[in-house]
């Protein structure tokens, strides 16, 4: 067993056309930074500067949002699926 | 660019956005080769009048639909309860599908709905900033 995770379009030319990769459970980080190595483009887009999650990427665990969980601290176990999901919002909003 | 949707999936999404007013409602358009065939009408988790923000199961349900199809996501819509159909300072700034038709419905005149659709191009989709260009919108 291992763990799915989806890619979303805007970044499957980072892992050569694939709709979803397969890592390692464990911590979230370590499993991201695992594909990171495979794909570096992707780790390069998922992640921000200060090696967090980047502000407009979202990643889900059994469509549980991580920032609501424990973050890249999250366990990740084998069977469960994560999907990356480049934030939708908007709206009228001026600022 | 224009981006073809057909009357039925229009007309659910026009009332999709009617029953969420005075609220903002957001939705996806799924389809290939820039016609919409299927509408997923999402809940608005921020239930705000001037912000939208799609209620992540419903969300990731609608990606997985589209990708197990085959199909793109099209279109990203949302409505604008009080002003025009034109991509807010909010809108460009959190647009990050560069290939999505950012579809907006304006309900200032609710028995009229103003619908326009824009692509917001950035040189990394994670920008703050981008090119904001129309797209026609083909009713068929």
């Amino acid at each position: 067993m291992s763990v799915k995770v989806n890619i979303p379009a805007v970044l499957r030319s980072a892992v050569g056309g694939s709709k979803s990769v397969e890592g390692e459970s464990g911590q979230l980080r370590d499993l991201l930074s695992g594909i990171g190595e495979q794909y570096p483009a992707l780790k390069e887009q998922v992640f921000g500067p200060d090696g967090g999650l980047h502000k407009f990427v979202n990643v889900y665990i059994n469509d549980e949002d991580v920032r609501y969980l424990e973050g890249l601290d999250t366990k990740v176990a084998d069977g469960d699926t994560v999907a990356i999901l480049p934030a939708v919002a908007g709206g009228s909003r001026r600022a | 660019m224009k981006l073809t949707i057909p009357r039925d999936i229009y007309d659910g999404m026009i009332e999709h956005c009617r029953n969420d007013y005075p609220n903002e409602a957001c939705g996806f358009l799924g389809g290939t080769d820039g016609e919409a065939k299927v509408l997923y009408p999402l809940p608005n988790a921020a239930a705000s009048p001037i912000y939208y923000r799609p209620g992540d199961k419903e969300m990731i349900a609608a990606i997985n639909d589209i990708d197990e199809r085959d199909m793109e996501l099209v279109s990203i819509f949302h409505s604008h309860v009080a002003s025009p159909p034109n991509p807010s300072p909010t809108d460009k700034r959190e647009a990050h599908y560069p290939d999505a038709v950012y579809v907006i419905v304006s309900l200032m005149d609710m028995d009229n709905p103003l619908t326009k659709g824009w692509l917001i191009k950035k040189a990394d989709w994670r920008d703050e900033t981008g090119e904001v260009i129309e797209v026609d919108l083909v009713i068929s």
